[in-house]
């Protein structure tokens, strides 16, 4: 069946800010979804709040809403839009939900939108526990013992009727969001609590757990002539019990016979069928390790986080397929465009094995509870190919970017056999290194299995490369050299090579360097000489059987390459890895430009990257994709085949940055600001030598190289004092001390200064902060914008509001920092990006940071001036100036709108993590609100970022004795808007002294019903609570964040956030009227970026 | 143990040995399941073969003896990239090498199976040795040398000798089965539908077919080249001419299009794997109650299915009867299944799913069942 012609405009829903469980994925599968549409000729609408996206970009679709994902909004973007079609699987559970309401709401039908793809009734036999469970059942597909409760009562009594273990899971939540494995009364008790304040039906699955069992995915699809294939299955290494967010993932399935393949593979498209699902579905099942019982698990009926890794794992492009399907078209009529000649109706066969590896916030989060359960915490995740199961594992774990050295992390040999075993059975983020460790120690495989249920093909794979590399540790590493230098015949000896195994089975240089005792270089150097470099073998959905034409591929040794450079003149994109906190998805943004303006000057692009989540991966947004970790040996030996003109550095974050100088030392070319200049920038010394010269100021401070030099500046500078190590990302490890024992203590527990290793010691300035980015030809320095944050200094500047255009701004301060940031700009000769942060105090301007590369904020400004930064900067590293493109230096003006960003968190997801705000960055993602006011723009920001903002209600007090003064006219506004205020002692007295009407409220020792007790029972609209110095998590001010993130409240721990959320109380206190003044999002006008921008 | 590969066209891969450390030589083709080896190895339509599995790790969850499509290993040998020494299955009885020892199968491991695929795909399956021989030269003249084993011989070696009655379903409809080799899975199915079947070694002639009384007959599946079978053919043309229903599956299905007229022509490479497109095009709905109105009993289908294949050649028309093509592959359009309503004959070229289930070509068996059950009908007619 061809496409339904009477489709004419599409409206597209995006998945929103990035959280856990919902990530850069979804920005891979829109844009693919968007471009589909255009190359069908479908007029696109789209609405998505979060601006650091592709899909977001203008080009991307005719009219793009930058919105708040709220029904109200939706639908006033469809009743001034009026599309004929929705759609709705591609934008997660975020874009699903919001269909699910408008469906039932009788927008839809009202509106005359028809859904696309999977109907409303398939989403929901997927969505709906009871719903699902009766589908299930009807085919004899089993599901595990459940039952639906709405009480923790009907919950206890179901679960003692089949027995513990159970798993609860609230209904409609993404990643597992409140739920957990309970193993008795009391842990079922509290779990069941606050999954049912999660839950959005207020209903629980009570479940038969399953944990242990082997965990097998199938993304599934179909299309409305009821053809299904299956696109690939995926093995869990690690059992049942950890939600596959946070498993070690290999594709395809390895453990499994082809008896029990065909069965569950039959059972995937059994399930698929039932549902009628039309495009894409995840389907997870429980297989267990001794017998071919199987539970199916969980349907997602849209496409996923695993279908993303799906699409990369195979080449199979899922969401454009399921888009396509969408549309009207079947898949026999779909191209296959890897091969060009077949089409989508056919199972990819793939002859290489896929490691996904999760990237765990806890580097940030340094308290966070790290063990792994039902609730995903992962932020992002690395894939790495591989011709064995080593070489992709090792691959995925360099791809992590922590300078591992394989399965080998030295600080676990000091661990106690008895501790290493223990850490295993709670199975936390570095269980995979522990298990290594203890298998190195001699631990039988056998109790390995027993503790993790990890099958044993696992482990005795992981047996293999601790054997391994046991063996090239005994080697004397000269020997060793001298035979590797030896001039035997290679190709008979080659596989005898004990260096060429290790490269075969995937260990890194400087893996290799480490176990051998010499430099990384000798390594590289020996393997050159003796030719032993990786061949580059294709992804091509087919094994080989069909040539292919999509350039996609993965190294591997001792095996024949197809890459086949060309002679052509290439541009190399570095990407930026894995989603993290303080490196997300704005740089995969960035590079995904770089390459589009790489390749509209007529370069070939190529992009090395391993994240499976994004577009930069996608193997259409290059001419080459390269999929390998970023580190200098897997660069270079991409380098030394492609020979590119040049390297681009500046938009995969730091982690590109930081290829810079190892690359140059090795005779590549960086294009852009040099790399001398980008060390000026981030060597402490050396930059505070450039901003004397240039007499800017910045706070006073300096390095300390012990402890005693770093108690000598604090005592100089006098306290607080901001203290960080000397090369920081996203603020990693950075706090204000705010006295000699803090200041200890965050010398023994948080850094090591050494000489080699300094820390920095600075005056803490609690100015207005202000940041800049810029790009520059080397004569000129474009500025597109200044971005104002709503809270001081001290909150990370990925954590704070920002403001564009500024609002505080003297004419006279935009001056001077449009005057410092061209100077700078000009003095660290910077061709191409440039973000500076600074701090305003007393109307002097200080310069805090500057990077010399792509910043969070260029998504933002791109979008809100309507210059293309990056391509702008992409052209300046070409040889362009800024005049060649029609730009001149200087501010660029104001358009008539104003944007505010606002962080998003998940702190709902990791237990025990602090949710107060400080200079280390916490959150995961972002919104933009846009319009034409300051209000109506932080309005709609917050309810972007998922806070409901009250009309009326009680609030929660309780403030430090520093922030009562300040708080003041704040608290006096919110009693003036009708709010009723509740208060500790201490901030009651305070209040009551200065004639607001305040009620008392109980601390947690002085008996219930106390602070904790209001929160739980949703008795206030917000809490307001400000911190008292120190990080002791036991304080009543850490339990009371904590309910208030666990109970959904909004929870500002700065006066400056709180001034905003006024903003915002304010703004739609103006759209009340009696129809709406009941709804917790009172619908915001809408605007579309093109009508905003011109 | 050092091993190679050397293909008749001259190209060699060095690799260990992984079965049996002897020689071996065969048509090298390449099989794209990833799952599946056990089942392939002792599947007899690969008999005169050596496979090359492209998936890189085969041997994961070891050998078993319920998974094997009949008791002995068909191919010639088997060449993969990785070969897992240590498997792990509840249901793993020996290692896959213990397993090729025992059956006397040579084997080679560490072949860079991509750079074979493709050197297939570019150049065809050709004949190919296996040897632990260092003498390359030598090697090369050997390989060179090679010649396709004759289809018949490579048939007289799996199939049955003798006659034989299978006890199952006495009283059911009797299907007299051409036996080329790969009979098992056809046994299965039919018997899970209530036939009895007799089996007939390739060499019958149609007087000792038609001493069965079957009520249809059924053209196995089998290795090789059909054009190397010209007496069977001559038999189909006589079952032909007898109002007797005739299904036909891969071997079968090109050995009844040849009776039917057609040509049969070499693909490069075969098609050999658990992920190919089919589209059906025409179903064939119902038996002709009347004679002249059978072309209304064709449906027109469009439906898609992926299938299990192996086979190197691929039928062509035109054909001398009224043939209709029922099926067709969905990448290179070659004819995956035929019928011959006049003649009350279909074949297909793939596997029919042997498991009955909605949505799968489980249909087909039916389908012929079905013929059987009405056989009385169309004689009367005939």
């Amino acid at each position: 069946m061809p496409k339904h012609n009477d489709i004419k405009k599409v409206l597209v829903i995006g998945s929103g800010p990035i959280i856990i469980g919902q990530a850069a994925e979804f920005d891979y599968a829109g844009t693919q979804a968007c471009r589909t549409l255009q190359e069908e000729h479908v007029e696109t609408i789209l609405i998505n709040s979060n601006p650091a996206t592709i899909m977001t970009d203008a080009p991307m679709a005719s009219r793009i809403y930058l919105e708040p994902l709220t029904p109200e909004t939706v639908r006033a973007v469809i009743s001034k839009e009026r599309p004929d079609s929705l759609l709705a699987t591609l934008g997660g559970q975020v874009g699903l939900n919001l269909a699910m309401t408008l469906s039932r709401d009788g927008t839809l039908a009202r509106e005359e939108v028809r859904l696309l793809g999977t109907s409303l009734d398939s989403i929901e036999k997927a969505e709906d526990r009871e719903r699902f469970k009766q589908t299930m059942e009807k085919i004899g597909e089993p599901v595990p013992e459940s039952a639906i409760v709405s009480t923790i009562d009907d919950a206890l009594h179901f679960a003692r009727s089949i027995g513990y273990p159970v798993i609860v899971r609230p209904g409609y939540t993404m990643g597992g969001t409140g739920g957990g494995v309970a193993h008795d009364d009391d842990t079922l008790t509290e779990i069941a609590a606050k999954g049912l304040t999660y839950s959005i039906n207020s209903q629980l699955l009570i479940e038969r757990s399953v944990a242990g069992w082997k965990e097998i995915e199938f993304e599934v699809m179909r299309d409305s002539a009821d053809t299904c294939i299956t696109i690939c299955s995926m093995e869990n290494v690690d059992p049942v019990g950890i939600h596959t967010g946070d498993s070690i993932v290999v594709a395809p399935t390895q453990t499994l016979s082809d008896k029990d393949f065909r069965m569950m593979r039959q059972a995937a498209l059994s399930i698929i069928r039932e549902l009628a699902i039309e495009g894409g579905c995840n389907i997870q099942f429980a297989l267990h390790p001794y017998s071919s019982q199987y539970y199916v698990i969980e349907v997602n009926p849209r496409v996923s986080r695993s279908s993303a890794l799906a699409s990369k794992a195979t080449g199979y492009p899922i969401a454009k397929v399921a888009t396509r399907i969408a549309l009207g078209y079947t898949l026999d009529e779909i191209p296959n465009t890897v091969t060009g000649t077949t089409t989508a109706c056919f199972e990819p066969t793939i002859d290489y094995i896929v490691a996904k590896i999760p990237r765990w916030p806890f580097d940030k989060f340094t308290g966070a509870q790290r063990a792994l359960g039902s609730q995903m915490k992962a932020t992002g995740e690395v894939m790495a190919l591989g011709r064995n199961f080593s070489a992709a594992l090792l691959k995925a774990i360099y791809s992590l970017e922590a300078n591992f050295t394989g399965l080998l992390m030295e600080a676990f040999r000091a661990i106690p056999l008895s501790d290493l075993l223990t850490k295993i059975e709670k199975a936390d983020d570095e269980r995979l290194f522990l298990v290594a460790e203890a298998l190195r120690r001699g631990v039988s495989i056998e109790q390995i299995n027993k503790i993790t249920k990890i099958d044993y093909f696992f482990l005795n794979e992981i047996i293999k490369i601790v054997n391994l590399e046991k063996n090239l540790s005994q080697l004397s590493a000269p020997a060793l050299l001298d035979a590797l230098a030896s001039d035997r015949d290679r190709d008979r000896d080659d596989r005898d090579d004990h260096l060429s195994a290790a490269k075969a089975a995937g260990f890194s240089d400087f893996q290799l360097a480490h176990l051998l005792g010499v430099d990384e270089t000798a390594i590289a150097q020996i393997r050159r000489d003796r030719g032993i470099i990786p061949g580059y073998l294709m992804v091509d959905t087919c094994a080989g059987e069909f040539p292919a034409v999509t350039p996609y591929y993965y190294s591997s040794f001792g095996e024949e390459g197809e890459n086949h450079p060309t002679g052509d003149d290439k541009i190399l994109v570095l990407g930026s890895g894995p989603i993290r906190i303080g490196q997300g998805i704005e740089f995969d943004y960035c590079s995904v430009h770089a390459s589009h303006a790489i390749r509209e000057m007529g370069y070939k692009s190529i992009v090395i990257n391993n994240n499976p989540e994004t577009v930069s991966t996608d193997p259409d947004t290059s001419d080459r994709l390269y999929f390998e970790p970023l580190n200098v040996e897997n660069v270079m030996s991409v380098i030394d085949q492609e020979h590119p003109l040049g390297v681009v550095v500046q938009f995969g974050g730091q982690t590109a940055i930081n290829l810079a100088k190892p690359l140059l030392e090795r005779g590549v070319a960086i294009l852009g600001t040099g790399v001398e200049d980008i060390d000026r920038a981030e060597n402490r010394e050396k930059f505070d030598d450039l901003l004397e010269t240039l007499r800017i100021p910045r706070p006073k401070g300096n390095l300390a190289h012990s402890h005693t030099e770093a108690h000598g500046i604090a005592t100089s500078l006098g306290f607080p004092v901001l203290v960080r190590p000397s090369y920081v990302l996203g603020g990693r490890a950075m706090e204000i001390v705010y006295n000699e024992t803090d200041l200890a203590d965050y010398l023994a527990q948080a850094v090591r200064v050494s000489p080699e290793h300094p820390v920095l010691v600075d005056r803490y300035m609690m100015g207005r902060e202000v940041e800049v980015d810029a790009v520059a030809d080397g004569e000129n320095v474009l500025i597109p914008g200044i971005m104002e944050h709503l809270e001081r200094a001290g909150i990370h500047s990925g954590d704070s509001i920002a403001i564009y255009p500024p609002q505080t701004l003297t004419p006279a301060l935009i001056d001077t920092l449009t005057e410092y940031t061209t100077r700078i700009a000009l003095a660290l000769r910077v061709k191409g990006l440039l973000n500076i942060q600074f701090i305003i105090q007393n109307n002097q301007i200080y310069v805090i940071e500057v990077n010399p590369r792509a910043s969070r904020t260029v998504p933002i400004l791109s979008k809100v001036t309507g210059i293309p930064l990056v391509k702008l900067a992409t052209r300046i590293q070409l040889g362009e100036t800024l005049s060649q493109q029609g730009y001149s230096g200087g501010l660029y003006p104001n358009p008539n709108l104003v944007a505010v960003k606002i962080p998003v968190f998940s702190f709902n997801k990791l237990t025990d993590v602090e949710p107060s705000l400080g200079p280390e960055m916490k959150s995961t993602g972002e919104v933009l609100g846009l319009a034409e006011t300051l209000p109506e723009a932080m309005y709609k920001g917050f309810l972007g970022a998922g806070y409901r903002i009250p009309h009326s209600g009680d609030i929660l007090v309780t403030l430090a004795d520093k922030d009562k003064e300040e708080a003041l006219p704040h608290l006096t506004r919110l009693s003036e808007l009708g709010f009723g205020l509740r208060a500790t002692s201490g901030t009651a007295t305070f209040l009551r002294t200065h004639g607001l009407p305040v009620s008392e409220v109980s601390k947690i020792h002085e008996g219930s019903p106390n602070v904790i007790d209001i929160i739980r029972n949703k008795e206030v609209v917000f809490v307001i609570n400000t911190l008292t110095r120190g990080k002791q998590p036991l304080r009543d001010g850490f339990q009371m964040r904590r309910m208030s993130v666990e109970f959904n409240i909004p929870c500002p721990t700065s006066l400056d956030t709180l001034a905003g959320l006024i903003y915002a109380i304010e703004y739609a206190g103006t759209l009340i009227t009696p129809d709406n003044s009941n709804s917790p999002t009172i619908p915001a006008r809408v605007l579309a970026l093109q009508d905003a921008v011109k | 143990m050092k091993s190679y590969l050397c293909l008749a066209d001259g190209r060699i891969f060095a690799g260990v040995s992984a079965g049996l450390a002897e020689e071996t030589s065969g048509e090298i083709v390449f099989n794209t399941s990833m799952t599946g080896y056990q089942e392939i190895l002792t599947d007899p339509t690969y008999s005169g073969q050596i496979i090359v599995m492209t998936y890189p790790l085969i041997g994961n969850y070891g050998v078993n003896k319920e998974d094997r499509e009949s008791p002995s290993i068909g191919a010639r040998g088997l060449i993969v990239h990785d070969m897992c020494p240590l498997p792990s299955n509840y249901r793993t009885e020996q290692t896959l090498h213990r397993y090729l020892v025992d059956q006397g199968i040579v084997a080679i491991s560490q072949i860079d199976t991509r750079a074979l695929t493709k050197h297939l795909r570019l150049h065809g399956s050709q004949q190919g040795l296996i040897s632990l021989d260092e003498d390359f030269d030598q090697l090369r003249i050997r390989a060179a040398a090679l010649t396709p084993t004759p289809t018949w011989n490579l048939i007289r070696d799996i199939a049955v000798t003798t006659r034989r009655d299978l006890p199952e379903n006495p009283d059911g409809p009797r299907v007299a089965l051409l036996d080329f080799g790969g009979r098992d899975y056809l046994i299965n199915a039919l018997h899970t539908l209530g036939c009895a079947i007799t089996l007939l070694p390739p060499s019958c002639t149609l007087t000792e077919i038609m001493q069965c009384a079957p009520a249809g007959v059924l053209l196995s599946d089998g290795p090789g080249n059909p054009q190397d079978l010209p007496e069977i053919c001559q038999t189909i043309t006589g079952i032909l001419a007898r109002p007797l229903p005739l299904m036909g599956v891969g071997l079968g299905h090109q050995l009844l299009g040849l009776a039917l007229g057609g040509r049969v022509r070499p693909l490069k490479p075969g098609h050999r794997g658990a992920n190919l497109p089919v589209r059906e095009l025409t179903r064939w709905v119902g038996i002709p109650e009347v004679e002249g109105s059978r072309a209304a009993n064709l449906k027109p289908m469009n439906t898609l299915y992926i299938t299990s294949q192996n086979h190197g050649f691929a039928l062509e028309g035109p054909f001398s009867e009224d043939v209709v093509i029922t099926h067709e592959h969905l990448n290179d359009k070659t004819i995956e299944g035929l019928a011959c309503p006049n003649r009350f004959a279909f074949s297909l070229q793939f596997v029919p799913t042997t498991q009955p289930g909605p949505h799968t070509t489980h249909y087909l068996y039916e389908q012929f069942h079905a013929l059987l059950l009405q056989k009385g009908d169309f004689t009367a007619h005939a």
